[in-house]
């Protein structure tokens, strides 16, 4: 079941009603059973992957909260306690590599386990990505490293646990979220809330019409750039480079908006994924708004441990102690590069996959390095930070070092990468192959993507658009609702392709 | 008190602290500035702060980081 | 508003925006389903699901059809309008893609219940035996529900609430429409054939060319399993059979003409068992190994045949001597003697040699002849006889029009060495100096004169002065000779710019820049028309041959000159060798023509003569 389809609307209306109708202490087990309809509704056997990490993580975190108790109660020197924390941290990473493990079969193996099963086997192994499975590792296993740290206890009933690893909402795309926020909203048995439809209704409608008017109308046409770029002049792989990251955004926020909105249906918020990027000033300041929770995971998890990490500091205090700037930006500059170079890994396999990491950690690190430099050409040419031509020249240049990056993260080698950069710079041509978009779909994406600029932009400003609609007119909300279903309802309903003409070369 | 001040004005300068906002929740320090200025904590103060002290709470004011530090020793 | 009211408010907005949806699929209707009222275009609904569009066409326009074909997308290849003539009859071509005799079978049942049926001719090609009960796709795909019997309410709401963008997309189709068939509407409603006039024209002699063009069309992939739904294939026939049997109806079978790229893939056993046990159900004619499979210019691709063949096959079946057929084209077959005829087709498959039904013909081109040194459009008469006595010498024929008309289309023969010598424009140098040459060699020509300029020593309307044209007395005297033909270099087609006063010009007969389809046709029809009528009353006869102006021409150009009834074309390419193929009327069409100048040499003469392409 896609959630980009009528039986997931219809699946969802049907949860949400017996989500209500049970009494309160039976709903998470409502939540727990839909979540398990609508994960073996996608395959049985990528569920056998899920109940793995589960299993392990709830057991691993158990015997975190079972060490725990007996470092407290059984210690009696320093050296006991130490001894302790060695087994606690070795059973930790115990779990966390027996997971990572799993996620890296999957995502960096598989192609090589094909290829050396296909003599052995009658039928080449192929091991597809099991749903999720980043999303689900990476919020399981951020509960396992804050029951190790002390900061949750830990779950005793396993189901209770299950629910918060299989949440169905948030195993296509995210958000990673945090146990000591999930939790408790899922377990407890929410109270029905008008409010929560409404808004949950709106949120759902505004991914989906991102999700189908911008995003699917983009996919076709960038893609055949990418695919050929060789034969296409500079200025349209540029284009095709721009719209792909309108396409990335609004399909990957589309989504997340979606499952938020049917998450809060039953009353339970999960993570902000996404705080309009585009509208961001500095990269840094990007990577806050741009799939915020895994930057949060990224940040707690191994960001902060790296920084505090005693080689790191160690090296750091002999330069502070030289004086000048760079003791104090040694560790944040190769943390983040390490931390980049982790996020571009987690992408997926790859030179450009590293290339994109280490391009944004480039930026961060030079960012801070330059920042000085930057701050004395902005006092030279007279122009303060908030000044709104500043503000604009520096959202601009965001998004432009953002376009860069997508040429690394889009492109499927390196040397496609290069390629399209060298002709985008060099040959800066409209060239033979054009980009293929129909005059109705552009004037779709443009209606829709000019609609998400404003709304965006009054975001930005502090306005809340779901509040705004619910003072506006009766009938004025009731044809925006209408406008929106119908354009779901019409684009949802039964499979379209243009491609599925018959007779193309009679 | 006076000294925590002095590093954090320096580290950050044209940052007001004391004007209420909460210096974590309200986004005025990422976590980059956080990373610098624990390195410089622990140096100042000769402490040492671990991963699991860096919660929002320990960092959202003057006070707080102040608090921590003398927790810690400093 | 409160949260509870927008709450109350929600699933009637649901409702409402479902029914905006539906209210919208079924008044544009890209299926058809809804009687498509607004725009009733069937050639797109056809080709979005022939199944459902077609039964809705008959839904509406049964009346006007008696007699069906049944079959799969080969038998598009029957013309409705010569199967009315031979079987007295009015015939719906109720053909689908998909070869699925399963929908034979509920288009049977359908018509017979529904529907008055005369005849039914129903098509077997050998795909048939290859699919079963198939439905690829539930949308373009599927049967009617009329006819196979499930749900009708759950099939109209299949419809209705489909996605949007199918009929977003039959409203853009809509506004790029044209009257040739694009990739959206192939069908011609009201016989049910697929529009093939572009196809229709495309060139086919040249046989190389034709196959470097079309080579991956006749890549024929053989499904893994060999022709597993025997059984149930003839059991359609019987039942179908039984039905036409008990309801008076007169049922003809015919297994249509196989490429021979798909006739190898077919296992023999499997082949002998499916003829077989299929005689043993009706009398069928069988047309599936003749000497046409081995040729691919006589298929559209592996598993479809020419409308030309389709015209053959029904030829054959009525006797109709008239359109050519070579031996051994197709015969029926009994339960008695299929043994002895699938017998003597293997011992000794048909393969025909090229000679027994092609021939080249080289085509020379002429315009005014004159001893002053003009351009490449003049020759002298000294050149020009040396040219003749060239072709006599060397024992060259010179053929005339219906000659080369009778060997493509009514099985006639040409002679060994032949040659077409043809002059463009009409000028009076044609009537006083080649005449008498060509008379005194004993060869023939045919002239394209342009009509407006008969007569003329001015250009139409001034007083401009141009090469003066011979007229029309002399014209019937070149005719009457039997040296000359007179035949159309359009009447009024080959304007002159700098002569004109009005605003559009036509210097040549292909459709003006910008001009819409539309237009374009009605000019060129009005040109025909008026020339053809001018032809009947001045020489006594209309035209069969075309000569493009400037050798200008578009795929339209030759889809109205066919339709007004010009049986053989003339461009003035030299990329391809001019190949006639029996049958194949295609072959007549932008035939190619050197034009001769007085520095073409007896050498060069006879190489071109080799009809080699330049």
């Amino acid at each position: 079941m896609s959630i980009n389809s009528a039986a997931f609307l219809l699946f969802l209306t049907v949860s949400v009603i017996v989500y209500y109708a049970v009494p309160k202490k039976a709903r998470w087990l409502i939540l727990l059973a839909a979540s398990a309809f609508f994960y073996l509704s996608y395959s049985p056997r990528a569920a056998l992957c899920l109940l793995f990490t589960a299993a392990s993580v709830y057991l691993g975190a158990l015997a975190q909260g079972a060490l725990r108790k007996r470092e407290r109660e059984r210690s009696e020197t320093p050296a006991d306690k130490k001894r302790w924390q060695r087994r606690r941290r070795a059973l930790l990473l115990l779990v966390l590599l027996l997971n990572f493990s799993m996620l890296a079969v999957f995502k960096y193996l598989s192609g090589w386990i094909a290829r050396i099963s296909e003599p052995l086997l009658p039928r080449p192994l192929i091991l597809l990505m099991p749903l999720g499975i980043s999303f689900y590792i990476f919020q399981a296993l951020g509960y396992l490293i804050d029951c190790y740290r002390g900061r949750v206890a830990p779950e005793r009933n396993f189901f209770k646990f299950l629910l918060f690893v299989s949440y169905f909402p948030q195993l296509v795309q995210g958000p990673i979220n945090r146990f000591e926020k999930l939790h408790g909203q899922l377990i407890q048995g929410n109270d029905f809330n008008a409010d929560n439809i409404r808004n949950g209704v709106w949120l759902m409608l505004w991914g989906m019409l991102k999700k189908i008017l911008i995003a699917d109308t983009l996919v076709t046409p960038v893609t055949d750039v990418f695919d050929n770029f060789n034969e296409c002049g500079g200025a349209v792989i540029l284009l095709a480079v721009v719209m792909y990251c309108i396409q990335l955004y609004c399909d990957f926020s589309g989504g997340v908006d979606l499952v938020r909105g049917a998450s809060g249906l039953f009353g339970v918020e999960m993570e902000v994924n996404f705080c309009r990027p585009y509208f961001a000033r500095s990269i840094d300041e990007f990577w806050r708004r741009w799939h915020m929770s895994l930057g949060e995971w990224m940040k707690n998890y191994l960001f902060y441990p790296l920084a505090l990490s005693k080689p790191l500091n160690r090296v750091a205090k002999r330069l502070r102690r030289g004086g000048g700037r760079s003791g104090r930006l040694f560790v944040p500059c190769v943390s983040t590069f390490i931390v980049f170079v982790v996020i571009g890994i987690w992408q997926g396999p790859g030179l450009a996959n590293i290339a994109y990491g280490l391009w944004n950690g480039a930026l961060m690190s030079g960012a801070m390095i330059m920042e000085p430099a930057f701050a004395k050409f902005r006092e030279k040419i007279g122009r303060a930070d908030g000044s709104f031509a500043m503000r604009v020249f520096r959202t601009l240049r965001t998004f432009m070092l953002v376009v860069i990056g997508r040429y690394f993260s889009r492109a499927s080698s390196l040397s496609q990468s290069f390629g399209m950069m060298r002709r985008t710079l060099f040959s800066f041509t409209a060239g033979a192959h054009p980009f293929v978009l129909g005059a109705g779909s552009w004037a779709v994406v443009a209606v829709s993507a000019g609609v998400l600029f404003t709304v965006s932009l009054m975001q930005e400003r502090g306005v809340k658009m779901r509040e705004r609609i619910s003072r506006a007119h009766p009938a004025f909300q009731a044809l925006l609702l209408i406008l929106a279903m119908a354009l779901v309802f019409g684009y949802f309903t039964a499979g379209f392709s243009t491609a599925a003409y018959v007779y193309e070369n009679i | 008190m006076d000294r925590l001040e002095k590093i954090m004005t320096q580290l950050f300068p044209g940052v007001d602290f004391n004007d209420g906002r909460a210096l974590i929740d309200d986004g005025v320090l990422t976590s980059l500035d956080i990373v610098m200025l624990v390195g410089e904590l622990n140096d100042a103060f000769s402490v040492s702060i671990t991963v699991d002290d860096l919660v929002p709470e320990n960092f959202n004011s003057l006070s707080a980081i102040n608090e921590l530090i003398v927790r810690l020793g400093g | 508003m409160s949260s509870k009211k927008w709450l109350i408010m929600l699933p009637l907005c649901a409702l409402a925006a479902l029914l905006l949806v539906g209210a919208f699929n079924v008044a544009v209707d890209p299926f058809g389903v809804f009687g498509d009222r607004i725009f009733n275009w069937y050639g797109y609904n056809e080709t979005n699901n022939p199944r459902v569009a077609k039964l809705e066409w008959l839904e509406k326009n049964g009346d006007n059809y008696d007699s069906y074909v049944i079959g799969s997308s080969s038998a598009a290849s029957y013309n409705t309008e010569e199967l009315n003539e031979y079987f007295d009859a009015s015939f719906y071509n109720l053909f689908v893609y998909g070869c699925d005799t399963g929908d034979y079978r509920d288009f049977a049942k359908y018509l017979i219940e529904n529907h008055t049926v005369k005849n039914l001719v129903l098509n077997l090609g050998v795909n048939e035996t290859n699919t079963y009960d198939a439905e690829d796709d539930p949308l373009k795909g599927s049967m009617h529900a009329k006819a196979d019997g499930k749900s009708l309410p759950l099939f109209y709401l299949k419809y209705a609430f489909l996605s949007t963008r199918q009929s977003l997309d039959k409203l853009s189709s809509k506004m790029k429409d044209t009257d040739l068939p694009q990739r959206f509407d192939v069908f011609e409603p009201l016989s049910g054939c697929y529009d093939k006039r572009v196809r229709d024209v495309e060139k086919i002699g040249d046989a190389e060319a034709y196959q470097s063009e079309h080579e991956s069309d006749f890549n024929y992939a053989a499904p893994a399993e060999q022709m597993p739904y025997i059984d149930k294939c003839v059991s359609v026939v019987s039942d179908i059979k039984k039905m036409c049997e008990q309801n008076g109806i007169n049922l003809t079978v015919i297994c249509s003409p196989v490429y021979i790229g798909q006739w190898r893939t077919c296992d023999e056993s499997k082949m002998r068992e499916y003829k077989t046990k299929l005689a043993g159900v009706c009398d069928y004619w069988d047309f599936s190994l003749t000497p046409i499979s081995y040729d691919s210019r006589y298929f559209y691709d592996s598993t479809h045949f020419r409308n030309d063949v389709g015209s053959m096959v029904l030829a054959r079946i009525f006797e109709n001597e008239n359109i050519s057929c070579p031996d051994r084209f197709g015969r029926l077959v009994t339960e008695k003697d299929c043994k002895s005829y699938l017998d003597s087709l293997y011992r000794d498959p048909p393969q025909p040699e090229l000679s027994d039904y092609t021939t080249d013909l080289p085509v020379l081109l002429y315009h005014h002849i004159s001893d002053e040194t003009g351009n490449d459009a003049v020759i002298s008469a000294a050149s020009f006889e040396r040219q003749m006595r060239c072709l006599f010498e060397n024992g060259y024929t010179a053929v005339t029009i219906s000659d080369i008309e009778g060997f493509v289309l009514h099985g006639g023969a040409l002679p060994e060495k032949p040659v077409l010598i043809t002059f463009d424009d009409g000028y009076l140098s044609n009537y006083e100096s080649a005449f008498p040459i060509l008379q005194k060699y004993g060869l023939s020509g045919t002239i394209f004169a342009i009509g407006s300029s008969v007569g003329h020593t001015e250009y139409k309307d001034t007083d401009i002065g141009i090469i003066p044209h011979f007229d029309y007395e002399q014209a019937r005297e070149m005719e009457k000779s039997g040296v000359i033909e007179i035949q159309s270099h359009t009447y009024d087609m080959h304007q002159n710019a700098d002569y004109e006063k009005g605003d559009t010009v036509r210097i040549n007969a292909a459709p003006l820049l910008d001009e819409s389809e539309k237009d374009y046709a009605k000019a060129f029809r009005a040109d025909a028309e008026k020339y053809n009528a001018e032809a009947q009353r001045e020489l006594g006869h209309s035209f069969s041959a075309l000569s493009f102006p400037g050798g200008s021409y578009t795929e339209q150009t030759q889809v109205e000159a066919k339709k007004a009834g010009f049986t053989v074309t003339f461009s003035i390419e030299t990329d391809r060798r001019n190949t006639l193929v029996r049958g194949l009327k295609q072959s007549l069409y932008a035939l190619c023509r050197y034009n001769m100048t007085n520095d073409v040499s007896n050498d060069r003469l006879l190489e071109i003569l080799q009809n080699q392409p330049t």
